[in-house]
């Protein structure tokens, strides 16, 4: 349980707020490459803000405020030229540092132009996605986090949800919710309605830990039958502050992205990269990315798929849990860290310090831990993960779950299930 | 149960005032006991409080 006022500091985005102030510490990944690849300007939103996107005719990004400075008609309609973004409008140009540089209705010689500024952030795509940040200057690097630069498949789904991102930060350091909504409650919906739910969920917790390293909270767990030996408590996973979570094991890597569009709006993208050991891999022409499904022609939330089960606790908490009500207990104490991990941060961006996870090195990429073995459950963690999973809805699902199988009859696993080839 | 009215006010160390714009309680329960989860800060004193009603000892082995 928290104060309203502490709840309100948590959740609120927007400029000039503590939480907001913190967060434009960091990029954020805000389109797909491919969409400005269609067209090269695109309007998107980002901590509270609206912003016209763009990709420069020399292969670079541009990303400044929506309303044009001089009558506010929006930028996303824009002409994108070299040089800059003209308005559509009365034809004002921008450069990506946000300066006026071109007012071609007045005079030659007027200096109008020179006093003329717009917000401009900074953008540049890393992975297939084109990353934002609204912070100040310097900016930090951009993290080459190891799932968006390591070899691979890869895969993206996406969907945007009517809740804040914090409530989604905070299911990443509940493992618990794993063996009852994955395990328990996955297994009551498959017997009301006749199909076998994945069992490696349903094992149960015996011992939870949360460490803070320079990325985040690595998360630890022993389940019964494992022992401190296993990689999840071993190695674990981690929550990548302030934003993101690592994921996987098997050959399947996941990052998983909660973008903050507004307090109460969240891009959520699973960002996967699949590299089963023992086959050579196949070359990626383009990533083909798709929106995940979460509510049925009903207004349903869709449960049976992992991220549909976790997607209707985030959503159904409501936009903004009041967290004046809420009874945690002991399983809660990851959260009850986070929280004040977020505290500790804006504090820290108060006092002028970089906060937790900001890079200033430059650098070719940042490992992750990560578990190789995961829940001791094999090569079929990666299939029950593509088939129950948001990956049920990728166009390339056959392909990724075939990928899988075949390293395993590679690998000299035992294989349960028919191999096409 | 109001769960806002003994919320900790001040940091057991170095007395500052832990509200919104310094330090963070949170609630959570053990069984029986209400804990505070405080941060200071101020100070970055950080630890549990917990409403205590009434003591209660262990048994002596010898006894
Ligand atoms: S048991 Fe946790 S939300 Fe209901
Ligand atoms: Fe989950
Ligand atoms: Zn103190």
């Amino acid at each position: 349980m928290l104060s309203q006022e502490q709840n309100d500091q948590l959740t609120r985005v927007g400029p000039g707020t503590p939480m907001g102030e913190l967060l434009r510490r960091y990029w954020y990944p805000i389109a797909l490459a491919s969409d400005l690849d269609g067209f090269p300007v695109k309007k998107v939103r980002l901590l509270g803000e609206d912003l016209a996107l763009w990709k420069t005719p020399e292969g670079g990004y541009g990303v400044m405020q929506e309303k044009c400075p001089h009558r506010h008609a929006s930028m996303a309609y824009g002409v994108v030229e070299p040089g800059g973004l003209r308005c559509g409008y009365h034809g004002w140009k921008f450069d990506t540092a946000g300066r006026c540089v071109d007012q071609p209705a007045e005079p030659d010689d007027s200096t109008f132009k020179d006093r003329i500024e717009g917000f401009a952030g900074k953008a540049q795509e890393l992975g297939g996605l084109v990353f934002v940040y609204l912070g100040p200057d310097p900016a930090p690097e951009l993290p080459r986090y190891d799932g968006f630069v390591m070899d691979g498949v890869r895969d993206i789904g996406h969907t945007m949800l009517p809740c804040s991102w914090l409530q989604i930060m905070e299911n990443a350091v509940d493992p618990h919710h794993v063996e009852w909504l994955h395990g328990n409650y996955f297994r009551f919906l498959g017997e009301e309605k006749g199909f076998i739910a994945p069992p490696q969920f349903q094992k149960r917790h015996v011992k939870t830990a949360f460490d803070l390293f320079d990325h985040g909270i690595v998360k630890r767990r022993v389940l019964e039958g494992q022992s401190e030996e296993s990689d999840d408590w071993r190695i674990g996973h981690p929550l990548v502050f302030p934003y993101q979570m690592w994921v996987g094991g098997n050959g399947v890597f996941q990052m998983q992205i909660r973008v903050p569009i507004d307090d109460d709006r969240t891009w959520f993208m699973l960002y996967t990269v699949h590299r089963p050991s023992g086959i050579d891999l196949p070359e990626q022409d383009e990533i083909p990315s798709y929106v995940f499904p979460w509510i049925d022609e009903d207004g349903e939330h869709i449960v049976d798929y992992i991220e549909g089960q976790d997607i209707m606790a985030w959503v159904t908490q409501g936009p903004i849990t009041d967290r004046t009500a809420e009874h945690l207990g002991t399983s809660d104490v990851g959260i009850v860290q986070l929280r004040k991990l977020f505290k500790e941060n804006i504090a820290a961006v108060q006092e002028d310090r970089d906060p937790l996870g900001v890079v200033r090195e430059p650098h070719d990429v940042i490992e992750l831990p990560i578990e190789g073995d995961k829940f001791g459950a094999g090569y079929s963690f990666a299939t029950a993960w593509i088939d129950q999973g948001s990956m049920r809805y990728s166009p390339q699902k056959a392909f990724l779950r075939d990928l899988h199988v075949q390293a395993a009859v590679a690998r000299g696993e035992q294989v349960l299930e028919e191999v096409e080839s | 149960m109001n769960h806002l009215h003994d919320l900790p006010r001040h940091c057991p160390d170095c007395g500052a005032v832990i509200d919104n714009e310094s330090g963070i309680a949170t609630e959570y329960w053990q069984a029986d006991r209400r804990i505070y989860h405080v941060w200071c800060g101020s100070c970055g004193w950080a630890g549990d409080i917990v409403r205590v009603r009434r003591m209660i000892g262990p048994d002596s082995p010898d006894d």
